[in-house]
C-alpha cells in the first residue's frame, strides 16, 4: 500500500486531513519498533500518502479513481494498482470491475463502531460511530498501516510466496470450468493469490475473536475479506500499543500461519536461502526504555555463512514441529553480558565455544533473548520452518 | 440597494506582504492552487444550497487579479463558502485572509457612469453629459469614446469593495474578519469574537488588540491528547512498577510533580483532526517568522481561532503516574487528556518562539478562558450575545484551572500573565482575571 485517499464528502472539514499521513505513519512505526523487540517479527514501512478527494453526489470507486488520477498528487497512474484505504462520511458504492483492485478499505461513518464485510470488491468496511470519531479513525487507519507493515516483512512474505500459487491452484480446482466467462477475463493469479490468503486470514480473525469472546474496541468484527490483526489485539484507543497488544498481535500472526498454513512453511534450504538474500533491521541499542530503536534501513545478511546457518536452523532437537521459531544473530562483540551471551548461545553446555554467533529459538525460549534485543546485541529474525 | 446581501473577499496574504514562509511557497503555482480552491468552494457552497437556482443567479464570486470579491444573498450560502475556503486552503498550507461586510457589489463604478453618460450624450444631444465626457476623458465624439472603452478593458473595482479592499488591508491577520456590524445579523452559535494585536502611531511600541468577529472551526468534543508513562524495563531492577502509595485523588498538591508536556518524547499524540491542524499552523507559522520576526503577529488570530475552537472539559492533570487499569499501562504524571493545541503552545521547543510573538498574551488570555469554561460549562468570554456573568458552579475542577494558569505563568513568566490581565474583556472576562489573580497571588 502506498497510500490512503481522504474523500471529503461536502462539510468544511475532512475526517482525516491529507497531512495526517505522516503522524500517524510515526506512530505506526514507533509501534512497529517496539513490536520488533518483543516478537521477533519484522516489517517494511509503508509509503503513505494522502490525496483527498473533493465530495460530489454518490461517490463510487470509479469516481474516485478517476479524480485520483487526475489529481497531481499522485504521479505514477500505476500505484493506483496498489492498495488503498477511503477515508469517506458517506458511503462509497463500487462499480469497478472485479479484480480490478488489489485491496481497498473504506473507513465510513455509521452508527456503531464495526468491522463489517465489504460489499462487492470492497475487502472490509468499518463503520465510525460520531462518538469519538476523531480517535476513532486514527485509531482504525493506525491499525490498518501497522498490520500491512508487518504482513510485507520478509518473513512473512517468503511463506506466503509458496503459498499462494497452492491456494490458487486449489480454488480452480474446486470450480472446475464451472464458468466458460473466465476466458473473457483471465484470472490474475497474484491478485487471486492474495484475496484467497486474505480471505482466510479475515476468517480466522473472526473465528479468534469469537472463540476468546475478547473485549474488543469495535461492537461487531466480522470480517468477510480482510481483517487487521492488529485492530483486532487492540483494547483501546490509544496511539501507543501496551505489552498485551503486542503480544496479542504477534500472536495472531503466529496463530494464523501455524494453524492454516503450516504445509508451506520453509525448508531448512529455503529458510537459509531467506536469511542470507532477505533483508532485516538490525537491531540497535534503544535511545530510551520501551522506546525502540531507530533503525534507518533493513541490511542483508550475506555474511553468515550458508553452513552454520544451515546446522543451526536444522537443529533436529529445536525444530520438533512445523512452527514458528526465532533465528538469533549476534550483531556485536558483547560488552558485560558475555556470560549470559555463552549460556543463551551455546544451549547450556559451557563447553562449546560461541557457536557462530547463531541460535535458534523456540517462542517460549526467545523470551529470555528479550533483553539482549533490547540491548542491540542480538537482532532476531522471525521464521517459520517445516518439521525436518 | 438591498443592504441585508453579504459581500466579501479572499486573498493570498503572502501577496500583500512579507509573511511568504521561508522557501514553502511557489507564488504561480500557489495563484492555481487559491483559484483551484475558490472554485471548490463554490461547488461545495452550490452543493449545500437551500436554493441553488437562486444562489447561481443572485451570488457571485468576480474579478480582481489578487484578490477575489464575493456577493451572496444567502448567509447560510456566504458561511459555507468561507469555511470550505479556509479549510481548503489551510490544508494546503497558503496563508490568506477573508473579509467579509454588509453591502452589494452591484454599485455603479465610473464606466457604466461613462457609458450613460455617453448615452445621453448621443441619444438627446445632452450637453451635461458632453461636458462629463469632455471633463473625464477629454474627449466627446463617440468613435474616440467607443475606441477608449475598446482599449481600456480592465474589470474595475464597485464602490463597496474598494471599501472591503482597505478592510482587507488594515486586517493584519490570518483567517477570516467579518465586519463587527454583523454580530447581530449573523446567527450561527460558531462566531466569537476574536481579537488582533495591531500597532499604531499612538501606540508605540505596544500591541492594541482590535475586534472583530471570526468562526470556530468545528470541534470533536474527543479531540485531546493523552499521555502514557513509558514502559518500566522488565529487566531493569531499579523500576519498580508503579510505587506502593498510589494516589487517586487528584489531590492540589504542589509538589515538583513532572511537567509533562516538556517530556516530548512520551507523548502519545493520535493524531487527531486538530493535531494536524495545530502541526499544520505552526509549521507555517515557525516558517513565517524566519522570513521575518513580525510575521508571528499576523498568527495570533488563527491561534485564537484553534485555542477557541478545542475542547478543554476533559482536561485532568495527575499528580503523580497512575494505573489506567488492571495490569495495562500507566498515565504519566503530569497533564493528561489535553487538547493538542495546549500542549504545543506549552511545549518547550515553541516557547522561545511564541514568546516573541507581539500580542501572543491574546492568544493565552484565550487559552486560559477557554480552559474556565470548559472545566465551568460556562459560555466563553469571546461567545457573542452573551455578556452576563459568570453564575455559581459546583464542584468544578477548580485545582485543574489552578494549574493550568500556574503552568502558562512558568511558562511564559510573570510579565506575560501581567499582559493577559489587561487585555479586553472580550477576551476574558473581568471575573475570570479575578480568578486568575487570586490563582497568582496566593503563594
Amino acid at each position: 500500500m502506498r497510500y490512503y485517499v481522504t474523500v471529503d464528502g461536502g462539510t468544511e472539514n475532512l475526517w482525516l486531513s491529507r497531512r495526517a499521513a505522516k503522524m500517524i505513519r510515526e506512530q505506526a512505526i514507533a509501534n512497529l519498533r517496539r513490536f520488533r523487540i518483543t516478537s521477533g517479527y519484522d516489517y517494511v514501512g509503508l509509503d503513505l500518502d494522502g490525496a483527498s478527494v473533493s465530495g460530489f453526489p454518490n461517490l463510487n470507486l470509479a469516481g474516485i479513481e478517476r479524480r485520483l488520477r487526475a489529481s497531481l498528487d499522485i504521479k505514477a497512474a500505476t500505484t493506483l494498482q496498489a492498495t488503498r484505504l477511503v477515508v469517506s462520511q458517506a458511503p462509497v458504492s463500487d462499480d469497478t470491475p472485479l479484480d480490478a483492485l488489489e485491496l481497498v478499505l473504506a473507513v465510513e461513518e455509521g452508527s456503531a463502531f464495526a468491522w463489517t464485510e465489504g460489499r462487492t470488491n470492497f475487502s472490509s468496511v468499518i463503520t465510525v460511530d460520531p462518538d469519538a470519531r476523531a480517535l476513532k479513525v486514527n485509531a482504525v487507519v493506525q491499525d490498518l498501516l501497522q498490520d500491512l507493515m508487518v504482513a510485507n516483512s520478509d518473513s512473512i512474505q517468503a511463506v506466503l510466496r509458496k503459498l499462494k500459487p497452492a491456494l490458487v491452484a486449489q480454488e480452480l480446482d474446486k470450480q472446475p470450468r464451472r464458468k466458460a466467462q473466465s476466458e473473457m477475463a483471465p484470472v490474475d493469479h497474484e491478485l487471486l493469490g492474495e484475496r484467497l490468503f486474505l480471505g482466510t486470514k479475515a476468517s480466522y480473525a473472526a473465528q479468534r475473536a469469537r472463540d476468546a469472546g475478547r473485549r474488543s474496541v469495535f461492537s461487531t468484527f466480522e470480517p468477510d475479506r480482510y481483517a487487521s490483526f492488529s485492530a483486532l489485539a487492540r483494547h483501546d484507543l490509544y496511539a501507543t500499543m501496551d505489552p498485551d497488544e503486542l503480544s496479542g498481535f504477534s500472536d495472531l500472526w503466529t496463530g494464523l500461519l501455524v494453524d492454516r498454513f503450516a504445509e508451506h512453511f520453509l525448508t531448512v534450504d529455503e529458510a537459509v536461502e531467506l536469511v542470507r538474500t532477505g533483508s532485516f533491521r538490525r537491531t540497535r541499542q534503544e535511545r530510551l526504555e520501551g522506546q525502540g530503536q531507530k533503525v534507518k534501513a533493513r541490511t542483508r545478511r550475506q555474511d553468515l555463512a550458508a553452513d552454520d546457518l544451515k546446522r543451526v536452523i536444522g537443529d533436529p532437537r529445536i525444530v520438533t514441529a512445523d512452527g514458528s521459531y526465532i533465528l538469533c544473530v549476534v550483531n556485536r562483540a558483547p560488552t558485560g553480558v558475555a556470560g549470559k551471551l555463552e549460556v543463551e548461545f551455546t544451549n547450556g553446555s559451557p563447553s562449546k565455544r560461541l557457536l557462530n554467533k547463531l541460535t535458534l529459538c523456540t517462542e517460549k525460549r526467545y523470551a529470555s533473548m528479550i533483553p539482549l534485543v533490547r540491548k542491540g546485541i542480538v537482532t532476531p529474525i522471525r521464521l517459520f520452518l517445516k518439521r525436518l | 440597494m438591498p443592504s441585508t446581501h453579504y459581500i466579501g473577499v479572499v486573498d493570498l496574504t503572502v501577496r500583500l506582504t512579507s509573511m511568504n514562509p521561508l522557501g514553502h511557497i511557489d507564488a504561480r503555482q500557489a495563484n492555481k492552487s487559491f483559484e483551484r480552491h475558490v472554485i471548490t468552494a463554490c461547488r461545495v457552497a452550490y452543493d449545500n444550497s437551500a436554493d441553488p437556482q437562486s444562489l447561481v443567479k443572485n451570488s457571485i464570486v468576480i474579478e480582481g487579479l489578487t484578490a477575489k470579491y464575493f456577493h451572496f444573498v444567502e448567509q447560510k450560502d456566504l458561511l459555507t463558502f468561507i469555511r470550505k475556503l479556509r479549510s481548503l486552503l489551510i490544508e494546503d498550507r497558503l496563508p490568506f485572509k477573508i473579509c467579509v461586510g454588509l453591502g452589494s457589489l452591484e454599485s455603479s463604478r465610473l464606466r457604466d457612469r461613462l457609458e450613460t453618460s455617453l448615452a445621453d450624450a448621443i441619444d438627446t444631444d445632452d450637453e451635461v453629459a458632453k461636458d462629463r465626457l469632455l471633463n473625464e476623458l477629454g474627449v466627446d465624439d463617440e468613435e474616440t469614446v467607443r475606441a477608449l472603452f475598446e482599449l481600456y478593458r480592465a474589470p474595475s473595482v464597485k464602490d463597496d469593495a474598494v471599501l472591503l479592499s482597505a478592510q482587507l488591508e488594515t486586517f493584519k491577520g490570518f483567517g477570516i474578519c467579518l465586519d463587527k456590524g454583523l454580530a447581530g445579523k449573523i446567527d450561527d452559535g460558531q462566531i466569537f469574537f476574536n481579537q488582533l494585536p495591531v500597532r499604531t502611531r499612538a501606540s508605540g511600541r505596544v500591541w492594541q488588540p482590535v475586534e472583530y468577529l471570526d468562526f470556530r472551526f468545528p470541534t470533536d468534543s474527543h479531540d485531546v491528547v493523552m499521555v502514557l508513562a513509558r514502559e518500566p524495563d522488565p529487566d531493569d531492577p531499579t523500576h519498580s512498577s508503579a510505587g506502593p502509595g498510589e494516589d487517586h485523588q487528584e489531590a492540589d498538591d504542589d509538589s515538583d510533580a513532572k511537567f509533562a508536556v516538556d517530556d516530548e518524547e512520551i507523548v502519545d499524540m493520535p493524531a487527531t483532526g486538530s493535531s494536524v491542524l495545530v502541526a499544520e499552523v505552526f509549521n507555517l507559522l515557525t516558517r513565517s517568522f524566519k522570513a521575518s520576526e513580525e510575521n508571528g503577529t499576523y498568527y495570533t488570530s488563527l491561534l485564537t481561532t484553534i485555542v477557541r475552537s478545542s475542547h478543554y472539559a476533559d482536561m485532568i492533570f495527575l499528580p503523580r503516574a497512575r494505573k489506567l487499569e488492571p495490569g495495562g499501562r500507566r498515565l504519566a504524571s503530569g497533564w493528561q487528556k489535553v487538547p493538542p493545541v495546549y500542549v504545543t503552545l506549552l511545549a518547550r521547543r515553541q516557547r522561545p518562539m511564541l514568546k516573541k510573538i507581539g500580542g501572543f498574551e491574546l492568544v493565552l488570555g484565550a487559552l486560559i478562558d477557554e480552559i474556565y469554561s470548559g472545566l465551568t460549562g460556562l459560555t466563553s468570554s469571546a461567545s457573542v450575545g452573551s455578556e452576563g456573568s459568570d453564575a455559581a458552579r459546583a464542584g468544578w475542577a477548580a485545582n485543574v484551572f489552578k494549574r493550568a494558569v500556574k503552568d502558562i505563568e512558568a511558562a511564559y513568566g510573570e510579565a506575560m500573565l501581567r499582559k493577559i490581565l489587561a487585555s479586553p474583556a472580550h477576551v476574558l472576562r473581568e471575573e475570570r482575571k479575578r480568578e486568575v489573580l487570586t490563582i497568582l497571588s496566593a503563594r
